[in-house]
C-alpha cells in the first residue's frame, strides 16, 4: 500500500545547519520492556551520538546491550521525486515516522524480521524520527530503502542522512523511567485481587528452611496436621503445632518418604492414606515409633503410563470409599497424547477395606481438585486444555462424562456431557484450579459455601452454588490473595482455621512472584468487608446478597450493574474463546429494605451461558467502603421457573443533589442543587457562561463558554462530586485558583477528568483521569466506562492533598514540598511562577471544549 | 560338597548382620517412573548396587550400579522427562511375572499382586500375594540386600567355591512363603546367567534360553533358575555374585 505522505519536502534553508548522519540517543531502562512507551520527560540519555547509518547489531551501547530505547532523529534527503520503499528490520520493536507521520509500525517483541512500506516523496529533506527498543537477547536495527526505479534494497546511505549540526549532547548514567499506561481498574475490580482478605489473619507456619510443595493436607486425631510434599523426597510430614499459627512452635516429623508424586492425603479413622501417581497406599506405623514402617498397597488397579502428566489427584473419603482423579497424558508442549491409556481422565473410588476399585466418572483432563461440599457432595475442578475452553468446577455424579474426548476420541462424541457447575473464565478468575472444600461455620457469613484455590491465578475463590431443575450451577467470586505460594491444597483444620498449602513449578504451574511452596494458616477475624456474598439465578434475572447493607440511595441505577453473557464451545484446540458475547440490559434494580439484597431484572439471559456481573456503579456501603471484589461469574445451566426477582417496597432512591443527614451533620454544603447555578460564575466574570446548562439535574458544559469557578474561596476543604465525560473528552477540577491570571491552570492544581481510552492524554499516567495533572499519576485507571458517573473526592488540608476516584485514592501529594517543586520544575508549569502557590482560592470546573457533566457537588471546610 | 558347604553357611545366616547398612540415598526405597515403566519400586541398597521391581506384575527388573538420573518436575522442575537408570546393569531382562505355583507337582496359572513393603531396622521387605488354583492365596515376602562374599563366607569358603573377589558385589534375596499347604509349592524364577556364581539354598528347574542375533546366530544364553518354597521349607535364599563394575564417574561406564 502506498502512503501518500510527503509530496512536499522541506528545503535546506528551512532546517538550518546540518551535519551528516542521524542524531541517536540511547536510554537504558534496566527492566523488561515489550513495546515502545514514552519516557518520563526531562531525562537525559545514557548515550548521545551521531549514527552515520542505521545498520547496528549486538553492539554494546555505553556498556549495555539490553533493556534500552533508542531515539533516532534527522532528515532523509531525496533527490528525485517518486516512490520510495523503506524497509525496517529490528529486534525488538521499532516505529519509523517520516514527515511527521507513522510510516512503519514494527513495534512489539520480535526477532529481526523486516517490515516495509512504500511512500511517494518529493525531492528535498524529510524529517525522520525512529524509536527502537531492545529487551533481552541479541538485538539489531537496520533501515534500508529502495529508490524509485531501482531494484533491491540498500542501507539508507550516510549521504542521504543528516541531522542538526552541533547539537549539545548531554548524557547521564543510570536507568531511565518509563511512563507505563495505567491498567484498568484495581485489584478486585477488573483485576485479580492482590491482597489477603480483610477477614483473614494469615501466618506462615513452616520453619524457614522447610519449603514444602504441598500435595495433600489431612488431620490426625490428635490435632496434628499431615501434609504430603510433591518433591524428590515424596514425603508425608506431621506438622505438630500447626494450629498455633506460629512457625516457631511447629515441630516437623517425617513420617513417610519415597512416595511417587503424592498429590492426595486422607486420614480415615486414624488410618493414613496417600495417593501416589501409580498407587493408593496406606501408611502404617506398626511399631508405634512415630514413623511409617509399612507401605501397604490399597489399590493400583488402574492404568498408568510413564507420561509425566499422568498425575493422580485426591483424596476424598466418603462412605468408606476414597475418591480421586486421574489426569490424562500430555506431550511436552501441551497437546494431549494420542492415543491415551484407557481409563485416564477419570474419577475413581477405592474401597478402603477391600481395595475394590471403580470408575465413577470420566471425561476429565487435569483435574487437580476434588473435595466435599457442605452437603457432602463431591466436587471436582478441571484445568483448561483441549475440550476444555476454560477451567471449571464440576459436581461428581456417577457415570458422568465431563467432556474431554482425549481418551475416547471419536467414541466420546455422542456422549451427553454433564455441564460444569461453574465455568472459571481463564485468567479472569482461574487458571489452574485446585481442590474445592466447604467453608465451615468458623468463617462467619461464608459458611456453607465452597471455596477452591488456584495454583497459577493464585489465591482462593468462593463458589456459591445452587440446584435448579436438578442441575448444579452457581457463581465464582474472587475471595483472597496474599498467600506465599500458588494455592494447591486448602483444608480447614479442627480449630476452624483455613490451612493453605502452596506449590509451584515450571510449565505455567505456579503463581508469578510467589514461592513454589508454602504452608500458611488463615484465621477468620470477623472483619468482613463489603462484598458480594452470593449471586442466585431467577426467572427474570439474578439476586445478589451483600455482606453489608448498601449505602442509602445507591445502586438503584441499572447502569451500576454491567452484565455480560457468553458461552463456551469445547473443541480439540487448546482452550477456547468466549462465544456469542453480549452485554445484557438490566431493566430494573430492586433493593431490599435492609439494603443487603439486590434484585436485577435482566433481559436476554440464556441457559448454558456464563453471566458475568461487574458492579461498576458508585456502590459503597454505609461507611463509604467500596466493594472488596466487584465481579461474579455465574454459570447459568438452567433458568429457574416461576422464581422472579423480588419486588421491593424499599424507599425510593435518594434524590440527586441533596445532602444526606450524615453529610449535613458533617458540615457539607451543596455547591449545586440541581436547579440553579448560584454557587458558580464564569472565571473572571460575574455571570455564568451560556455554554453551561442544567441538564437532567446535572451541571453540564454543553457548548463552550469557558471555565467556571465557585463564588466562594476555600482553603482546607473536602470536595465530593460526580462527573461524566463525553467520549474522548477532557475536563478537570482546579482548586486554590485565583483570578489574577489569564487562565485558572496558571495557579490552580488540577484533578484530571478524562476519557483516557480515547483522549491522547490517556497515554500517560501523569495526565490520566485522577491524576494531579502533569505532576502526580494514579497507580491504576480507576475510571468507569464513558457515559457513566464517576465519583471524585478531593481533600485539601494544609499542604496535604488526596485525590480519590471511585472509592480509590488515585494520588496524594504534599504541596510546596521538595518533591512537589521538583515535579513542577519538570512540567509545563515550570514557567508559571504562581502555579500551585496559593494557600486558598476558588474551585474551578474546566471547559476543555468537551461535554462534561457534574452533579452531587458537595463541599465542607476543614 | 564345596557348594553344599557354602549353601549350608548361607542357610545359617538367614538373618543378615544386624548393623544397619549405609544407603546411598534417603529415602533408599522409593517409587517412581523408571526407564519408562510407571510402577517401579527402587531400592538403593548400596553405592554399588541399586535394584528395581515392577509392582505391576512383581517382576524383578534389574540390579545395577550407577544410580538414577532423577529428572522431571519434582526433581528438576522440567516437565516431560522422568527418571532413568544410569550406569551399567548387573542383571536385567526379567520383565514377566516371576512366580509359578505347583500343585501336586503340576504348574498352575499364578498371578502376583503387590501388597506393599515394610522397612525395619534400615532394611526393606517386599510382599506379594500369589493367587493360583481355586482361589488359593499365598503370601510371599522378599528381603533383598546388597552383600559381598567376604561378608557371608570365610576366605576358605570363597576360595573353595571359586567366588572370585572376596569383595565382589553380590545381591542376596531371601524369600519366605506363608500359607502353603501340603502338596503346594511356589517358585520364583530368577535370571542367573551373567553371575560369577549363584548360591542358593535350593534351586531347581533351570532353563536355558538361547538368544539369537539378527543373523540367527546364538549370541548369548540366558539361564532361568527357580527357587522353590514349600510348606515344609517356606524359606529360600539366593546370592548372586557379580563381577565388579567400574564407572569413570557417577553413572558413566568406563
Amino acid at each position: 500500500m502506498i502512503a501518500l505522505l510527503a509530496l512536499i519536502a522541506l528545503m535546506q534553508d528551512e532546517v538550518g545547519p546540518r551535519e551528516p548522519g542521524l542524531s541517536a540517543r540511547f536510554y537504558y531502562v534496566g527492566e523488561p520492556i515489550d513495546r515502545i512507551l514514552p519516557l518520563v520527560p526531562g531525562q537525559t540519555p545514557n548515550v548521545s551520538r551521531i549514527q552515520e547509518t542505521l545498520d547496528m547489531k549486538d553492539e554494546s551501547i555505553g556498556g549495555f546491550d539490553d533493556t534500552f530505547y533508542a531515539h533516532v532523529e534527522g532528515y532523509v534527503e531525496t533527490t528525485v521525486a517518486g516512490s520510495y520503499t523503506f524497509r525496517l528490520t529490528s529486534d525488538d520493536g521499532s516505529i519509523l515516522k517520516l514527515d511527521g507521520k507513522t510510516l512503519i509500525d514494527h513495534d512489539g517483541l520480535h526477532s529481526a524480521v523486516p517490515r516495509a512500506a512504500e511512500v511517494e516523496l518529493a525531492p528535498g529533506l524529510h524529517p525522520l524520527s525512529l524509536w527502537y527498543f531492545q529487551c533481552y537477547g541479541g538485538w539489531s536495527l537496520k533501515l534500508e530503502w529502495q529508490k524509485p526505479g531501482k531494484n533491491g534494497f540498500e542501507i539508507v546511505p550516510k549521504s542521504a542522512l543528516s541531522c542538526h549540526a552541533g547539537e549539545v549532547r548531554v548524557t547521564a548514567p543510570g536507568p531511565k523511567r518509563i511512563l507505563k499506561p495505567l491498567t484498568k481498574g484495581r485489584p478486585g475490580d477488573g483485576q485479580p485481587l492482590a491482597d489477603a482478605h480483610p477477614s483473614f489473619d494469615i501466618t506462615t507456619i513452616r520453619p524457614d528452611a522447610f519449603h514444602p510443595r504441598v500435595g495433600g493436607i489431612a488431620w490426625l486425631a490428635d490435632g496434628r496436621m499431615a501434609i504430603t510434599t510433591w518433591d524428590e523426597i515424596g514425603a508425608v510430614w506431621f506438622v505438630d503445632g500447626a494450629q498455633s499459627g506460629d512457625a516457631a512452635k511447629v515441630k516437623l516429623t517425617r513420617f513417610a518418604a519415597g512416595l511417587a508424586e503424592p498429590l492426595g492425603l486422607a486420614v480415615v479413622d486414624e488410618r493414613i492414606f496417600v495417593l501416589q501417581k501409580q498407587e493408593l497406599t496406606e501408611l502404617m506405623d506398626t511399631d508405634h515409633d512415630g514413623v511409617c514402617d509399612r507401605y501397604r498397597c490399597v489399590s493400583q488397579d488402574w492404568n498408568v503410563s510413564p507420561n509425566f502428566h499422568e498425575f493422580a489427584f485426591g483424596l476424598v473419603e466418603k462412605d468408606g470409599w476414597l475418591y480421586f482423579n486421574l489426569a490424562i497424558a500430555i506431550d511436552p508442549g501441551g497437546k494431549s497424547t494420542r492415543p491415551q491409556v484407557a481409563g485416564r481422565g477419570s474419577t475413581l473410588r477405592v474401597n478402603i477395606e477391600t481395595g475394590a476399585t471403580e470408575t465413577v466418572a470420566h471425561g476429565l483432563r487435569t483435574p487437580n481438585g476434588i473435595g466435599r461440599g457442605a452437603n457432602g457432595d463431591i466436587f471436582i475442578t478441571d484445568n483448561q486444555g483441549d475440550w476444555l475452553p476454560s477451567s471449571k468446577l464440576l459436581h461428581l455424579e456417577t457415570g458422568a462424562f465431563f467432556g474431554s474426548r482425549a481418551v475416547l476420541e471419536a467414541g466420546a462424541k455422542d456422549l451427553a456431557v454433564t455441564p460444569p457447575v461453574v465455568w472459571l473464565p481463564q485468567n479472569e478468575i482461574g487458571n489452574s484450579p485446585s481442590n474445592p472444600t466447604a467453608i465451615p461455620a468458623s468463617f462467619g457469613p461464608y459458611a456453607g459455601q465452597l471455596c477452591h484455590g488456584d495454583v497459577t491465578h493464585g489465591g482462593i475463590k468462593r463458589d456459591v452454588l445452587e440446584v435448579v431443575d436438578g442441575v448444579w450451577q452457581g457463581c465464582v467470586i474472587d475471595w483472597s490473595q496474599g498467600f506465599e505460594g500458588g494455592v494447591n491444597r486448602t483444608s480447614f483444620g479442627p480449630d476452624g482455621a483455613m490451612y493453605v498449602g502452596g506449590i509451584g513449578s515450571s510449565g505455567n504451574w505456579g503463581q508469578e512472584g510467589k514461592h513454589g511452596y508454602g504452608l500458611q494458616r488463615a484465621q477468620f477475624n470477623s472483619r468482613v468487608p463489603f462484598e458480594i456474598l452470593s449471586m442466585s439465578a431467577r426467572s427474570n434475572g439474578f439476586e445478589l446478597e451483600f455482606t453489608r447493607p448498601l449505602a442509602a440511595g445507591v445502586g438503584f441505577e441499572p447502569e451500576n450493574w454491567v452484565v455480560e453473557q457468553w458461552r463456551y464451545v469445547p473443541t480439540a484446540e487448546y482452550g477456547g474463546a468466549k462465544i456469542d458475547t453480549e452485554t445484557l440490559v438490566v431493566r430494573t434494580v430492586a433493593i431490599s429494605s435492609d439494603r443487603k439484597r439486590v434484585g436485577l431484572t435482566i433481559e436476554g439471559c440464556r441457559p448454558d451461558h456464563v453471566v458475568a456481573l461487574h458492579v461498576v456503579g458508585p456502590i459503597a456501603d454505609e461507611t463509604g467502603a467500596a466493594l472488596w471484589a466487584t465481579q461474579s461469574w455465574y454459570t447459568l445451566n438452567r433458568i429457574p421457573r416461576d422464581k422472579p426477582v423480588f419486588e421491593t417496597s424499599a424507599p425510593a432512591p435518594t434524590s440527586q443533589n441533596v445532602l444526606s443527614p450524615s453529610e449535613r451533620a458533617a458540615g457539607f454544603e451543596l455547591l449545586f442543587d440541581g436547579t440553579t447555578t448560584r454557587s458558580w460564575r464564569g472565571y473572571k466574570s460575574k455571570k455564568m457562561p451560556q455554554g453551561w446548562e442544567i441538564v437532567d439535574g446535572a451541571l453540564t458544559r454543553t457548548n463552550g463558554g469557558g471555565d467556571i469557578v465557585t463564588e466562594a474561596e476555600y482553603q482546607d476543604f473536602e470536595l465530593m462530586l460526580e462527573w461524566k465525560i463525553a467520549t474522548g473528552g477532557n475536563s478537570g477540577v482546579f482548586f486554590h485558583v485565583d483570578e489574577a491570571h489569564e487562565y485558572p491552570w496558571e495557579t490552580g492544581p488540577e484533578m484530571q477528568i478524562l476519557d483516557g481510552e480515547k483522549h491522547p492524554d490517556g497515554g500517560s499516567p501523569l495526565t490520566s483521569a485522577g491524576s494531579n495533572y502533569a505532576l502526580h499519576a494514579p497507580e491504576h485507571d480507576y475510571t468507569r466506562p464513558v457515559g457513566m458517573w464517576n465519583q471524585a473526592r478531593l481533600v485539601v488540608k494544609g499542604a496535604q492533598v488526596e485525590q480519590w476516584l471511585n472509592g480509590s485514592k488515585a494520588c496524594e501529594y504534599e504541596l510546596w514540598s521538595d518533591e512537589w517543586k521538583a515535579a513542577v520544575a519538570r512540567s509545563k508549569f515550570a514557567s508559571m511562577k504562581d502555579y500551585g502557590l496559593a494557600r486558598k482560592g476558588r474551585i474551578c470546573l474546566q471547559d476543555h471544549g468537551d461535554r462534561v457533566a457534574f452533579r452531587n457537588v458537595k463541599i465542607r471546610r476543614l | 560338597m564345596i557348594l553344599a558347604a557354602i549353601v549350608l553357611a548361607l542357610a545359617q545366616q538367614a538373618t543378615p548382620a544386624t548393623a544397619q547398612p549405609v544407603r546411598p540415598r534417603d529415602p533408599f526405597v522409593f517409587r517412581c517412573v523408571l526407564d519408562k515403566r510407571a510402577r517401579m519400586l527402587v531400592a538403593a541398597l548400596d553405592e554399588d548396587m541399586w535394584a528395581a521391581w515392577d509392582t505391576t506384575n512383581g517382576a524383578f527388573v534389574k540390579a545395577w550400579k550407577g544410580g538414577v538420573a532423577f529428572d522431571g518436575a519434582v526433581y528438576t522442575t522440567v516437565h516431560g522427562p522422568q527418571p532413568t537408570t544410569r550406569g551399567s546393569d548387573y542383571t536385567s531382562g526379567a520383565d514377566a511375572n516371576p512366580w509359578i505355583a505347583y500343585v501336586d507337582g503340576k504348574a498352575v496359572a499364578t498371578s502376583a499382586a503387590y501388597v506393599g513393603y515394610t522397612l525395619e531396622a534400615g532394611r526393606v521387605t517386599l510382599e506379594w500375594k500369589l493367587t493360583f488354583g481355586a482361589n488359593r492365596e499365598v503370601s510371599v515376602r522378599e528381603r533383598p540386600e546388597f552383600t559381598r562374599p567376604n561378608q557371608l563366607f570365610s576366605p576358605d569358603q570363597i576360595a573353595d567355591a571359586e567366588l572370585g573377589l572376596p569383595d565382589a558385589p553380590a545381591l542376596r534375596r531371601d524369600f519366605e512363603a506363608t500359607g502353603l499347604k501340603a502338596g503346594e509349592q511356589v517358585n520364583v524364577v530368577i535370571r542367573t546367567d551373567g553371575t560369577r556364581q549363584k548360591i542358593a539354598q535350593s534351586l531347581e528347574r533351570e532353563r536355558f534360553e538361547d538368544v539369537e542375533d539378527a543373523q540367527g546366530v546364538v549370541s548369548a544364553t540366558r539361564v532361568w533358575s527357580q527357587l522353590p518354597m514349600t510348606a515344609k521349607a517356606p524359606h529360600n535364599s539366593i546370592v548372586l555374585v557379580f563381577a565388579p563394575i567400574a564407572l569413570a564417574k557417577a553413572g558413566v561406564p568406563k
